[in-house]
């Protein structure tokens, strides 16, 4: 039940996932999936992510939501300001979202790592991203507390 | 001479075949989605932009005989130019490889491919999926002992959004 809270606050179904062209969808439910992992939030603790193409990915996740209907009878315990910021985070554009998240697991990977080490690491995958975008939405996710950035 | 050719990982390569050549793979856990990716970059640079480092190419060898695979020479060997260090770029490729061996995440194999792409003077990025080499700290530090802030880079997909 957590991938279909997490599919209601998203407004998807399982069916449209599974549709091959509904790419967008699965990113976007893969990258809020992740924020939920990085933020604590049981039973999304569970899923290892990977810095896959775009950005953050779990292929135990994809499996959960191809599955006709969850084997997880577990409702996540959010409290309202991580909710709040679950729906700040998904209200963002895929390139947004890829960025941010990829931001997210360096930092998890390497704590104490310098914005600029992070950018050059970045872009060691995606060497599109400018200095301008990169230093405008880790800006926007240190004004979130939670984020711990 | 500028850095004008991609280098392909032992990954990358075998999702391009396997797209390619789907019979040979039937039974091997290919991600269809790294296929298609894998044949939409490589179509979008050109092959002539591609090339296959000779260590990959052992590596691959190898594994396609675990997997039970056997695609024949003209498959494997037939679709890019092969790629081997140069004289003139041993000096460099022994500077990467002694930053990339300390770090214990990366297997041996791995960093002497991405040292081999780091230290090359025609190298422009090295195409892989290994989530490993695309985030990896030493790998980073290497390419810019190496390169300054004119590295290569190291993806899946080096195309702008």
């Amino acid at each position: 039940m957590s991938v279909d809270w997490l599919l209601q606050i998203l407004g998807m179904t399982r069916d449209e996932l599974k549709m091959e062209e509904e790419f967008l969808k699965r990113f976007r439910v893969q990258k809020a999936a992740y924020l939920l992992k990085y933020l604590g939030v049981r039973p999304f603790t569970k899923y290892d992510f990977s810095l896959y193409i775009h950005g953050p990915y779990s292929p135990e996740l994809a499996r959960e939501y191809y599955l006709e209907r969850s084997e997880e009878p577990q409702v996540p315990a959010i409290s309202d300001d991580k909710l709040e910021l679950l729906n700040w985070f998904i209200n963002h554009d895929e390139r947004w979202l890829e960025i941010a998240t990829s931001i997210l697991m360096i930092r998890e990977r390497y704590p104490r790592i310098r914005s600029e080490e992070m950018l050059s690491i970045l872009r060691l995958s995606k060497p599109w991203i400018t200095r301008e975008e990169f230093e405008k939405i880790l800006s926007e996710l240190k004004s979130k507390p939670h984020l711990k950035l | 001479m500028t850095r004008q050719y991609y280098y392909l990982d032992t990954n990358y390569i075998l999702a391009y075949l396997a797209y390619k050549h789907p019979e040979h793979f039937k039974n091997v856990d290919i991600n269809p989605t790294e296929s298609r990716l894998a044949n939409s970059v490589i179509g979008y640079l050109t092959p002539e932009k591609i090339k296959m480092p000779l260590f990959v190419l052992a590596e691959l060898v190898t594994q396609l005989k675990e997997k039970n695979a056997f695609v024949g020479i003209d498959l494997l060997i037939g679709y890019f130019e092969i790629a081997m260090i140069k004289k003139e770029d041993l000096k460099k490729f022994v500077e990467a490889l002694k930053i990339l061996i300390k770090d214990e995440r990366l297997e041996v194999m791995d960093g002497i491919i991405v040292a081999h792409a780091i230290s090359s003077y025609e190298c422009a990025g090295l195409l892989t999926f290994d989530d490993l080499l695309i985030s990896s700290r030493s790998i980073k530090n290497a390419n810019e002992k190496i390169n300054g802030s004119e590295g290569i880079v190291i993806t899946s997909d080096p195309r702008s959004k």
